[in-house]
């Protein structure tokens, strides 16, 4: 652009440019504090409404009463004094969507703070939306693959369903969200990760494993740190949700972590209670049940008249001392399709992830399962469900009878292969063999200490020599005659090639 | 239902309303004696704020500020009212205030509205235009 055009362009701005008499509503403001504002005038303003403090600083009408307005400040209150104007915008709250979030590392309002510059997005969605009517709906029937052997086989997840993860501090709640969205490549899936109230040093560490994994190509965080006012962490998972509906309206599959609502619950009770609303149970306000309910009834699976698109959300919740019988786990439970209980004794014995296979369920993801895994599954979780039944007995080794000491035997063998690493997430074909391997007796000769190194040398011999299988598998998504006799061929050619069996005289272990 | 500061200035209102405007002078002390004695008088500002506003509702009257760079005139002034007039259908009562920040044009401030017809405000407006 040379001179003579940006003035050009600026004397034909300035020619079109229209003097307007401004009219605007304005109130007052009557008190301020902690994050809550008192407003007085502002007569017509709507609940939710955007009202803007000046400097910036935007603040939410949650409360309209006879004389005055409370309101959430949507940062610094440190700038606000008493008798400041305030303006209402006519906005309700919104985030700004679509691709351009995508990568970002994002605070609840859409603005960017990862430094790399402003985001440009051209659409913008409400923070509060109705969710789905049942007209637009369909059927959970397509999986969600978590790539972790314990989950996909167990308590499958569909897109579309809304699975809770719960447990105690430091079980591995948020490295089994890492890891499913890690999962997610390739997938066709946007990721969507909410940290509410978390460190942002833990944020840091999750953004960079992202990175170096390519998962940041398709995930978008968004970040209510611990030092956040509770305003804005109370809008973090709706502002969150907003960007995944998105999405889900274009058609595509979305995956929302809300990391985690127990933190939610405590900003919204605190937000609550400084605008002087009731408490109820342990001081939370009596419509926390529909804040959280209103939030997940948004993941939805769309039907192929509303473009096909769905929202999967993974919602978190830390327990204290494993009650899950607390107000918050209970609501959140029963809004759910089924959660994954992780306790902090089977971690520490290290069974990681650390799951509860009996009170961790999944209500409509076995509808989504593929083929073969169904095939393999049955049979897991039976003989797992046995196990856990006897395993009381296991000690006392030699004094059971045959058929009880080869239920325990297989027992072992089974918990042992679903132990899985973090950030080590496997595609579904190669989680079908390594779990049919086990459902069959293939480990049944292999001391328990070995099966770790049994399962790499299996993977590395199914991705090598015999690739060819689990490309059939990937294809065909269930084990045929055909398919199944190849993988006994492979698997008793793999078994040959290992010297730690045991052998049939001995007794086994 | 517990009495509040708006239910003090209505009664005030009423009573004013029905007496002869040359009983008004004890009415008022009457009144104050009464707040002296339910111990209310630290309320009386919000009593008074209240007042105000009940009796321009009742009178359909209705505070306007206006603000610009120099001292408006009677006749300008009056001319502002039969606007105001116009489109709310109520008396204006206009206090002027004189603000060279806004270089030129008129400011008016009434009920929860702000009319920014000031040359500072057409500047901020091209400003943004032009930064867009």
């Amino acid at each position: 652009m040379d001179k003579n055009q940006i003035v050009e362009n600026l004397t034909a701005q300035i020619k079109k440019f229209e003097n307007k008499v401004s009219v605007q509503k304005v109130g007052s403001v009557f008190e301020v504090g902690d994050g809550i504002a008192k407003i007085s005038g502002l007569s017509d303003v709507m609940a939710g409404e955007i009202l803007d403090f000046g400097d910036g600083v935007m603040g939410v009408a949650l409360n309209l009463e006879e004389d005055f307005i409370g309101a959430m400040v949507l940062g610094e209150t440190q700038k606000i004094t008493e008798g400041a104007t305030v303006k209402s915008t006519g906005r309700i709250l919104e985030v700004p969507v679509g691709q351009a979030v995508v990568g970002r590392v994002v605070n609840p309002l859409g603005v960017a703070i990862d430094g790399k510059g402003d985001i440009k997005a051209d659409k913008f969605y409400p923070v509060e939306k109705i969710a789905p009517r049942v007209i637009t709906r369909k059927g959970v029937n397509t999986p969600l693959q978590t790539g972790i052997k314990a989950i996909d086989s167990m308590i499958p997840i569909g897109r579309g369903q809304r699975e809770l993860i719960i447990g105690d501090r430091q079980t591995g709640k948020t490295a089994l969200a890492i890891d499913t969205i890690i999962n997610q490549k390739g997938q066709g899936v946007t990721c969507i990760y909410v940290a509410i109230g978390q460190k942002e040093s833990k944020i840091a560490q999750i953004v960079a494993e992202l990175t170096q994994r390519g998962a940041m190509d398709y995930t978008t965080i968004v970040l209510a740190g611990a030092s956040d006012p509770a305003p804005l962490l109370y809008i973090a998972p709706f502002a969150g949700c907003a960007m995944g509906e998105y999405f889900m309206d274009q058609g595509q599959d979305v995956l929302v972590v809300y990391d985690d609502l127990s933190k939610h619950a405590v900003a919204y009770r605190e937000v609550s209670l400084l605008l002087r609303r009731p408490p109820g149970r342990e001081a939370y306000p009596g419509d926390i049940f529909y804040l959280h309910s209103r939030l997940l009834e948004r993941s939805a699976r769309l039907n192929e008249d509303y473009g096909g698109g769905s929202l999967t959300a993974l919602p978190i919740i830390e327990t204290q001392a494993g009650d899950i019988s607390a107000y918050i786990p209970t609501n959140v439970i029963s809004i759910t399709d089924g959660q994954i209980f992780l306790e902090s004794d089977l971690f520490y014995q290290g069974v990681r992830p650390a799951m509860n296979t009996g009170l961790s369920v999944s209500r409509v993801g076995s509808a989504a399962q593929i083929k073969a895994m169904k095939k393999v599954a049955g049979k897991l979780k039976l003989d797992m469900a046995q196990y856990r039944e006897l395993a009381a007995f296991a000690q006392f080794g030699s004094d059971l009878d045959e058929s009880t000491r080869k239920q325990i035997h297989r027992g072992m063998r089974l918990t042992e292969i679903l132990k899985q690493g973090q950030y080590a997430p496997l595609p579904v074909e190669q989680e079908v063999v390594i779990l049919y391997t086990a459902i069959n007796g293939y480990l049944d000769d292999v001391p328990v200490e070995k099966i770790k190194d049994f399962e790499t040398g299996l993977l590395e011999y199914f991705t090598g020599q015999a690739q060819e299988v689990l490309k059939l598998i990937a294809t065909q998504k269930e084990i045929t005659e055909e398919i199944e006799n190849k993988i006994k061929q492979a698997l008793d050619s793999y078994k040959q090639t290992l010297d730690y069996l045991i052998k049939a005289e001995e007794p086994a272990k | 239902m517990k009495t509040n500061t708006k239910h003090y200035a209505i009664a005030l209102y009423q009573a004013l309303k029905e007496t002869k405007a040359s009983e008004n002078q004890t009415i008022l002390e009457n009144f104050v004696n009464l707040l002296a004695e339910k111990h209310i008088l630290s309320q009386a500002r919000q009593i008074i704020k209240d007042f105000k506003k009940y009796y321009n509702q009742q009178e359909g009257l209705i505070e306007v500020t206006v603000s610009s760079a120099e001292k408006i005139s009677t006749a300008e002034e009056k001319q502002i009212a039969e606007e105001i007039k116009k489109t709310t259908h109520l008396k204006a009562e206009i206090t002027n205030e004189v603000d060279p920040e806004l270089i030129g044009g008129l400011k008016l401030e009434f009920a929860d509205l702000v009319v920014d017809g000031s040359l500072k405000n057409s500047l901020n407006n091209l400003k943004t235009t032009l930064k867009s």
